[in-house]
């Protein structure tokens, strides 16, 4: 079980109370209070006891260094972060948080660990107060000791009389005013030093002024240099802006904040100050390998008391608007000769001396009612010049001069008004011309639209040519020319198409074109028997006979022609329906050439005619019959 | 068989070329009138200049000049009406000429003539834009030759044995042009169908009666389209749908 807070808190305080020893004798007894506590939940292997305790790396830190403070949770990890109270001589920051859990021969054990880094800013010793630490919402206290902070790691190296003993003496920021009486608006230079001793500095931040009423500047270039006060050596950066008070009375200008690193760690105590060059540098070798911890601090200067004088009622012009400092005002006009609804012109220039407070001057106006028209002038700044310029417009030729403007201002130093005037500024203005009454105004320079011309409103001419004086009535929808040229193109593109589909039934159908073959070849067949009957050849004349009808009958029934027999023609002829009488005259014609060729029998010139007759009525008949 | 196909196309060239038995007077005639004319125009004999010019139409023959100037002529004697009769005609022969249309703009500025009072759509601009931009013949002819074009890649593309998305690819494209030729000239054909342009002011009245009540009032150089003649009474249909009765010869078909 858990062993209530009280009887924790009543321990602790036990052996603190009795014992005032080192804060080693105190850790053993804490770990003995461990053990015994340890031994009393032995029953029970997985509960385990809360312990709190507090430690620092070092019992001495040497000014101007750190040193590791940390609170450690054991037993428990329901832990809030822990809060530190300002502790006296010390700056603390968190560092973070760490767990750490161990099983050890079945024994689970896990603690929490909170590390702070504790800055040393003056010597002496301090006390660490005891830290309340919460722990799964009850309250732990932890002990509290002490820790020594010495001026120097060098212990042989003897502090100067008067030396300082606290980081404020080491580094620290100082605010410079030239005067603390200062008139409204009035620019003044401000001068803010750190002073750095013996402590390794970076990442210095541009000053900052708390307090209100002033309106500060830009910082320039930051100057670095040695100085020597009081017998120690500091390097002094210095800061310069200019500001100036926006509200009357007393006034506090500051504090002057600023932050910086201080480097912290062994190349602290190994490398003096004054070895390590500008401040500014980023050393990041050194860095590196030193392992130097960046500690964080913020500077704060005094602040300074300051009168701001409101301007004296005495002799105060009427156009004063805040102006202080001193001034040239210098204005042109142009052009002085103009057309009435012709724009003029006005530049004012206002040239402060250097460092003056611009953004109070207001640009003296021309006043209304001076028969101008007005617009709204565009107004320039730059460096120690304001500029404005503005567009008038003389409303009628009577105008004959830009009256005067004054411009007026304060001189701290002469604590006087001062007025510049300038002008008038004699003009002549012309009556408009006729042409001239409509103008664009602003567009000098650019391209003027063209007139407008005013175009006569009237048809145009009739036409000289006739043109094809064509039939009245005429058009091509009417005309036969077109219809037949269009009749004739359908035409042959028809017959174009059908001699394509022909081509291509013969190129893909073999038996439609051996079909188309079949007569034609058949009338060669014809003619060369007719041709060999003539000349009495008869064996020749069969032959040929006998390949016609062959060569017809197989295209006509598209057989192979090896197998034209009479009995595979046969079987055809009846599927067609073809008449009894051309089938025997078939057999016939087949048998006739059969027995002449191969039987060679006397044949008669008579007998070859009726052949040949009989042969073209076959092919006739078939012609006709067979599709 | 083929000799009864010649004599066929023969019967039929005949037929067709005597159709056109028409009195017309010789080109040079009317050459010789139209130069004429256009003298007696130029020294604002308008009365003269009508005269020939109307005697070269009567004699059969036309051209988009005859009517430009007809209707030039007709403006200077301030017979709007007729003026935008003649440049509608010549509008169907020469529609593309600058002359012709900036005097016909300025005419229908001048007459204000009820255009139906609505304000056109772009796509209706622009298909008005093309049809008014070809004459009728153009377009058939231009049909006529796409379509052939048409036939021809056809056949080419079955000969060459070319690959079919080729030929439907060109195809398409083709086909649209023609489908959008052929609406065009539907279009065209139905849009003049009938279509008259007021000569003399007139009422168009509810009934084809002299005493029946004014329907609606007829200004020259309005358009309408004739729809039916009965006797000497027209019924005509102004642009914006309205439909009345009105005498003969206060319209004239173009």
């Amino acid at each position: 079980m858990f062993i209530k807070e009280e009887a924790m808190r009543g321990l602790f305080s036990k052996i603190g109370r009795i014992m005032r020893l080192s804060f080693l004798k105190q850790l053993k007894i804490i770990f003995l209070g461990l053990g015994i506590l340890l031994i009393a939940g032995a029953g029970r292997c997985f509960a385990q006891d809360i312990s709190v305790s507090a430690e620092v790396s070092s019992r001495q830190i040497v000014l101007g260094d750190s040193a590791q403070l940390s609170i450690t949770v054991s037993g428990s990890q329901d832990v809030e972060p822990v809060q530190l109270p300002p502790i006296d001589g010390f700056e603390a920051s968190f560092l973070g948080p760490s767990t750490r859990v161990s099983i050890v021969n079945g024994q689970y054990s896990s603690s929490k660990t909170f590390t702070y880094s504790l800055f040393a800013l003056k010597e002496g010793t301090f006390e660490i107060p005891a830290l309340n630490v919460i722990v799964s919402g009850q309250t732990y206290t932890t002990e509290p000791f002490s820790v020594a902070v010495v001026g120097s790691a060098d212990r042989s190296a003897a502090p100067l009389p008067g030396q300082s003993t606290s980081l404020k003496d080491k580094i620290f920021l100082v605010l410079e005013v030239p005067k603390r009486e200062i008139y409204l608006n009035e620019r003044f230079n401000v001068k803010i030093s750190l002073f750095v001793s013996g402590l390794s500095v970076q990442d210095v931040q541009y000053p900052q002024f708390d307090g209100v009423g002033f309106s500060d500047g830009e910082y320039g270039q930051p100057r670095q240099y040695q100085q020597i006060v009081n017998g120690i050596s500091y390097q002094v950066v210095e800061f310069m802006t200019d500001i100036y008070p926006t509200r009357t009375g007393a006034l506090q200008l500051g504090p002057v904040k600023t932050t910086c690193n201080i480097l912290v760690g062994r190349a602290n105590r190994a490398m003096p100050f004054g070895s390590r060059g500008s401040i500014f540098d980023d050393d990041f070798f050194n860095s590196f390998f030193d392992r130097q911890e960046k500690q964080p601090i913020t500077l704060e200067s005094e602040a300074v008391a300051i009168n701001v004088l409101d301007f004296p009622k005495e002799g105060k012009p009427e156009n004063f608007s805040g102006a202080v400092g001193k001034f040239d005002f210098n204005v042109s006009v142009g052009p002085q000769e103009v057309k009435e609804g012709d724009p003029i012109t006005l530049r004012m220039t206002v040239i402060g001396e250097k460092k003056q407070n611009l953004t109070a001057v207001q640009m003296p106006s021309l006043a209304p009612g001076t028969g101008f028209k007005l617009y709204d002038p565009q107004i320039l700044e730059k460096d120690n010049i304001k500029k404005t310029e503005q567009v008038i417009i003389p409303q009628s030729d009577t105008v004959k001069e830009v009256p005067a403007i004054t411009f007026s201002y304060f001189d701290p130093q002469l604590k006087k008004y001062q007025t510049i005037t300038q002008g008038p500024f004699p003009i002549k203005v012309a009556k408009p011309e006729k042409s001239d009454e409509f103008k664009v105004i602003g567009l000098e320079g650019a391209v003027r639209p063209p007139e407008p011309e005013t175009l006569g409103q009237d048809i145009i001419f009739i036409k000289r040519a006739p043109g094809r004086l064509k039939p009245l009535g005429q058009a091509l929808t009417k005309s036969f020319v077109f219809f037949c040229i269009i009749f004739l193109a359908a035409v042959l593109w028809v017959a174009a198409f059908i001699h394509y589909k022909r081509t291509a039934r013969i190129r893909t159908d073999s038996v439609y074109a051996r079909r188309l073959q079949a007569p034609r070849q058949a009338r060669q067949g014809l003619a060369l028997a007719q041709k060999l009957m003539a000349s009495g050849k008869k064996e020749m004349f069969y032959d040929v006979v006998f390949k016609t009808i062959q060569q017809y009958l197989g295209n006509k029934f598209h057989l192979p022609s090896g197998a034209v027999t009479f009995e595979a023609v046969r079987g055809h002829l009846q599927k067609n329906n073809i008449e009894q009488r051309i089938v025997d005259d078939i057999a016939l014609t087949y048998s006739e050439c059969d027995m002449i060729r191969y039987a060679s029998a006397d044949i008669s010139p008579e007998n070859m005619d009726v052949t040949y007759q009989r042969l073209a009525h076959v092919i006739d008949h078939l012609e006709r019959f067979v599709k | 068989m083929k000799r009864q196909g010649i004599f066929l196309v023969l019967v039929m060239l005949m037929l067709l070329v005597g159709r056109g038995g028409f009195a017309q007077i010789a080109a040079d005639e009317a050459l010789s009138k139209f130069v004429e004319a256009g003298m007696a125009y130029q020294n604002e004999d308008y009365d003269t200049a009508i005269k020939k010019y109307e005697e070269i139409l009567r004699g059969g023959r036309e051209s988009g000049a005859v009517y430009y100037n007809l209707g030039n002529s007709y403006f200077r004697k301030g017979d709007l009406g007729r003026t935008v009769l003649n440049y509608e005609r010549a509008m169907r022969l020469i529609p593309r000429d600058s002359d012709l249309k900036f005097n016909d703009r300025y005419l229908r500025a001048r007459i204000n003539a009820y255009d139906g009072g609505k304000a056109q759509s772009f796509l209706s601009q622009a298909i008005g834009d093309f049809v008014g931009f070809y004459t009728k013949d153009e377009m058939a002819l231009i049909i006529a030759v796409l379509v052939l074009i048409l036939a021809a890649l056809f056949l080419l593309s079955l000969y060459r044995n070319w690959p079919k998305m080729r030929f439907y690819g060109i195809g398409t494209v083709l086909l649209v042009l023609i489908l959008a030729y052929s609406l065009g000239l539907a279009m065209k054909v139905k849009q003049n169908a009938g279509l008259a342009v007021v000569v003399t002011a007139t009422d168009a009245l509810f009934e084809p009666r002299a005493d029946s009540t004014v329907h609606f009032k007829l200004s020259p150089g309005a358009k309408a389209t004739i729809l039916i003649r009965e006797g000497d009474w027209m019924k005509i249909r102004r642009l914006d749908g309205k439909v009345g009765w009105t005498p003969g010869k206060t319209l004239e078909e173009i």
